[in-house]
């Protein structure tokens, strides 16, 4: 039997055995979690977001009779639970200062060349240029980055082919590169 | 942007967006996540059962319902005419009627149907209820219907009449014989009393 096969017969005991039920909660929870932080960006919502989706399972868990793989069935379930209460999400807007702060830390990381961790400001820059991308772009890159999901996976989440779900996370990654590029050289230090 | 610089840029957004969407979630998250997982399977077994019992209530409150309909009518029908004036062309057949059957009934009188005109011209007539309840018996109290041993002396009789007198006589003899010992054993009683 395949891992997917054994995950699906795990949630369909889930209704009935608790100790299935916490298996299939300990292996998807945090998955489940990050792909609805990856919508809603805060982590009270992603945690309502999650708590439904798995209300979700126990409640049409009969209907996972016919489904094979229980990953992506899970995790289309998340997606759909955070784009629906994402709605409501208003755009990120951010001072001048802001990001000025958020460049500089940008330009002094990228002169490093060390991956250290990008402060509140440079996360909130990527945050609203994530946001301002076309909306199959920025669907694309979000569950690309989101958890261990592979673009077959992600191509089944979002109903459409591999090959434009590689293409997409391509373009939006150029797109985001291109803002970066622009805002440092909007706010380039004179010499 | 030179081309180290955009190899950099590429290096970073790689780093930025791995820490974008590799956030981990408040420790206990599973947990908090079963707990409310059972609450609500809990709720649902509980919920599930009420529903049941609240459909059979229902459904046994509405069965009742329909039984006093059906059952309270037909007991019904006799008091509602002793109450309501009815026409005199639907009721007057009947009334004639049961009027015939009381007055052949020796020792009963007839029922006394009021008849009159309503301001409308219509004749009308009202009857008691009592009358239209049911025939009235000319015996007092109800025969009621032999039991099998009084069926069975019955047919005895029928088939050896002159034996059956013969022990009717005896069992009236045998009767008479017991209540004058009774009744000698009452006068002596006294008598035994006084000389004490």
């Amino acid at each position: 039997m395949t891992e997917q096969a054994l995950a699906s017969e795990a949630i369909l005991m889930a209704g009935t055995n608790e100790d299935a039920l916490e298996a299939v909660v300990r292996e998807h929870a945090r998955r489940v979690y990050r792909i609805a932080y990856s919508v809603l960006r805060n982590h009270h919502d992603a945690e309502d977001a999650t708590q439904e989706t798995f209300m979700r399972v126990l409640r049409y868990r009969r209907k996972l009779e016919g489904i094979r793989d229980a990953k992506t069935w899970l995790a289309r379930i998340a997606w759909r639970v955070a784009v629906e209460r994402g709605k409501r999400r208003v755009e990120i807007s951010m001072s001048e200062t802001e990001v000025l702060n958020a460049v500089r830390q940008l330009r002094s990381q990228m002169a490093s060349g060390e991956e250290s961790t990008i402060c509140k400001e440079l996360a909130e820059l990527l945050d609203s240029l994530i946001f301002a991308l076309p909306d199959s772009l920025r669907d694309a890159l979000r569950l690309s980055t989101a958890g261990d999901l592979t673009p077959g996976e992600i191509a089944r989440v979002l109903g459409t082919s591999e090959a434009s779900v590689r293409s997409r996370v391509f373009r939006a990654r150029q797109m985001l590169k291109e803002k970066l590029a622009a805002l440092e050289g909007k706010y380039e230090s004179p010499k | 942007m030179n081309l180290q610089n955009k190899d950099h840029l590429d290096r970073w957004l790689d780093a930025a967006l791995r820490q974008y969407g590799g956030v981990e979630p408040r420790t206990g998250l599973e947990g908090r996540i079963l707990a409310s997982l059972k609450v609500e399977a809990e709720y649902h077994r509980v919920r599930n059962p009420w529903l049941w019992v609240l459909a059979a209530s229902s459904v046994a409150v509405l069965l009742i319902a329909f039984w006093l309909g059906i059952g309270g009518h037909g007991s019904r029908i006799p008091e509602t005419l002793a109450n309501r004036s009815v026409s005199i062309d639907k009721i007057v057949g009947p009334a004639q009627e049961m009027s015939k059957s009381t007055s052949e009934r020796p020792g009963t009188t007839p029922e006394p149907t009021r008849t009159g005109r309503s301001p409308t011209g219509r004749v009308h007539t009202a009857v008691v209820a009592a009358s239209v309840s049911g025939p009235r018996l000319n015996q007092f109290p109800s025969p009621h219907t032999l039991s099998q041993e009084e069926l069975l002396f019955v047919r005895y009789a029928q088939d050896f009449p002159r034996e059956a007198i013969l022990l009717a006589k005896e069992q009236r003899n045998f009767e008479e014989e017991i209540r004058r010992a009774e009744a000698d054993a009452r006068n002596r009683s006294p008598n035994s009393d006084q000389e004490r």
